[in-house]
């Protein structure tokens, strides 16, 4: 993976304030890695939680902001200073119950989109199996959030697709099949589904080759990957003005269209078997790690600088063993990696594959000594 | 607790566009402690403002009122205008940020809402009727759809494209350069005088394409 010998975005310092159990809290990291140390709810994964709201403007735990914010507290925020090759640069994200505002230097940037593609961040969590195991949602998530990445304008299309499809829902739901107008939403919706099955498919091709060969290598071949975009609407426009227009009766009585990108599939095989169906929980496990390091290499590439690691509880289900073949399916070279452990006795392990470790102990959302 | 005059002037300066009840108190008090001259002034601006001024009832636009004939606004009244070209617009803060652009020799049909079901408004909320009758009526050669690039915005363009595509008129929309989901109103006049005047035609029929002008 020659590609991964660019440079590689780094955290240089990270200020939180009131970030679920976090009150205040100031890290100054190491370039390399970081290992977060603590018993359970002490906000280590608060912490990577912090790190990457301040490059991304979202939680990897939940949609809703608000819930971020330590209780008893009307807002919080996460105050970064980030290193790439383009110079650095000071991120901050403050948020309060109803509001999100984002700077960087200072200024203002031009939308939220652009702000969140400054500053590449991968995210591994035990929540990430539903990637290969839950339903197609997931799926679309990850091309889209790679997507970002290459053209940070997708957010507004997949914006306005989804404006687009609620008008036309509500002029079915209030008025009928008959209803005026309803030709222009279509038309729309045609348009800018277009738009987001290209950029998609694009992804997907690059994702999946990635991951094919992320797989063949931990497997030395025995499972072959086949990881296929299938669209939800159709790829000739007129033929999908004409799919809207005629199931408009039917989709009077639904929450949305029946055809069109929101509907959009990726379906994972191995070996010639739909993983959802067939494959084991540890295929699964597997599986989902190569996704996520074909999203680490695909967002390299689409930014030209290499991601920061965020890995959290990585090894909670681990042996040591499978530990070390996951770090070494990993093929860490110069990110900055920050990993998230309840285990004291991994330190070594992580040592002996990641290189010199920077360790911090957690407790009660603060930074401190060994407890042990 | 306030006096029933404050209160109610408050009521009211609440209901302007942006301004909470806060900001309302705010007027309000002013207005009461500050000197009685710049009350009693706006409350006379206020009383002629409905008197003198009126929408322009060809356009849509602002006109002074008239005793005799129709109310015509400065911009219908005036005969330098090219009486071919018909802008449409949403708002009347986009027929004046268009205005400063300097790139509209023609003249206007403001819109005053755009489609949105989702807010309740409806394809037959639209004033076709009349810019039909206009196209029919003045000579217009062109119209063009400067609605915001929004998906309303795009939405009201579309659908105004269709129910007027029967006439013999050609119909154009703003070139791309104002960006997506943005305001006409805040784009700066050199983007915006670009977008009018690389205008591409728009063709009603909905399977074919937009075509370039
Ligand atoms: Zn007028």
């Amino acid at each position: 993976m020659a590609a991964r010998q660019q440079a590689s975005a780094k955290l240089e310092a990270l200020e939180v304030r009131n970030i679920r159990n976090i009150e205040a809290l100031g890290l100054d990291p190491s370039p390399g890695t970081n290992v977060i140390c603590g018993a359970n709810g002490q906000g280590k994964t608060s912490l990577l939680e912090a790190i990457y709201l301040v490059a991304t403007t979202r939680s990897f735990r939940t949609h809703r902001l608000r819930e971020t914010i330590r209780h008893g507290t009307d807002g919080g925020s996460a105050k970064a200073r980030f290193e790439d090759m383009l110079g650095d640069r000071e991120q901050v994200v403050g948020l309060t119950p109803t509001q999100r505002s984002v700077r960087v230097d200072g200024q203002r940037p031009a939308s939220l989109a652009q702000y969140a593609v400054k500053t590449p961040v991968v995210v591994f969590h035990p929540g990430e199996l539903a990637l290969t195991m839950g339903p197609a949602s997931g799926r679309r998530t990850l091309l889209n959030r790679i997507a970002l990445f290459f053209d940070p304008t997708t957010h507004a299309v997949q914006h306005a697709y989804g404006e687009a499809m609620r008008a036309r829902q509500r002029l079915l739901q209030v008025q009928g099949p008959q209803a005026q107008g309803l030709e222009a939403y279509e038309r729309l919706m045609v348009e800018h589904g277009m738009r987001i099955t290209r950029f998609r498919q694009d992804v997907a091709e690059k994702l999946a080759n990635v991951a094919r060969g992320v797989l063949d290598q931990a497997t030395f071949g025995s499972l072959r990957l086949d990881a296929r975009y299938v669209p939800g609407g159709s790829l000739d426009e007129q033929e999908e003005c004409k799919r809207l227009v005629a199931s408009r009766s039917q989709d009077c009585r639904r929450s949305s269209s029946t055809h069109g990108p929101h509907r959009d599939e990726f379906l994972l095989e191995i070996n010639g078997a739909s993983t959802r169906t067939d494959a084991s929980q540890g295929q699964h496990r597997l599986l989902t790690l190569c996704l996520k390091i074909a999203e680490m290499v695909c967002v390299g590439q689409a930014r030209g600088v290499n991601p920061i690691l965020l890995l959290d509880d990585v090894s909670s289900e681990l042996d040591a063993e499978r530990t070390e073949a996951f770090f070494d399916l990993l093929g860490h070279r110069n990110e900055q990696v920050f990993l998230t452990t309840t285990r004291a006795e991994m330190l070594s392990v992580f040592e002996r594959k990641m290189g010199e470790t920077n360790v911090f102990w957690m407790k009660g959302g603060q930074i401190g000594g060994k407890p042990w | 607790m306030l006096p029933e005059e404050l209160f109610r002037l408050s009521q009211r300066f609440s209901r302007l566009p942006g301004v909470g009840e806060k900001t309302a108190l705010r007027y309000a008090m002013f207005l009461l402690l500050a000197d009685p001259a710049i009350a009693r002034g706006l409350g006379q601006e206020l009383i002629a403002l409905h008197d003198n001024v009126t929408p322009c009832e060809r356009c849509g636009y602002v006109a002074r009122r008239s005793t005799e004939g129709p109310s015509l606004c400065a911009i219908c009244s005036d005969h330098r205008r090219d009486p071919s070209l018909l802008c449409v617009v949403a708002r009347v803060q986009d027929l004046l940020a268009i205005e400063r652009s300097g790139a509209m020799r023609g003249r206007y049909h403001v819109l005053g809402k755009l489609l949105s079901p989702l807010e309740g408004v409806h394809a037959s909320d639209l004033p076709i009727a009349s810019i039909r009758s206009r196209i029919q009526n003045e000579g217009i050669r062109e119209v063009l759809l400067a609605t915001p690039p929004t998906v309303d915005g795009e939405a009201s363009a579309l659908f105004i494209a269709q129910e007027i595509g029967d006439l013999e008129v050609r119909i154009s929309r703003l070139a791309s350069g104002v960006p997506h989901g943005g305001d006409l109103e805040f784009a700066d006049q050199i983007t915006l005088g670009r977008a009018i005047d690389g205008r591409h035609q728009v063709v009603h029929d909905f399977s074919e394409k937009v075509v370039s002008k």
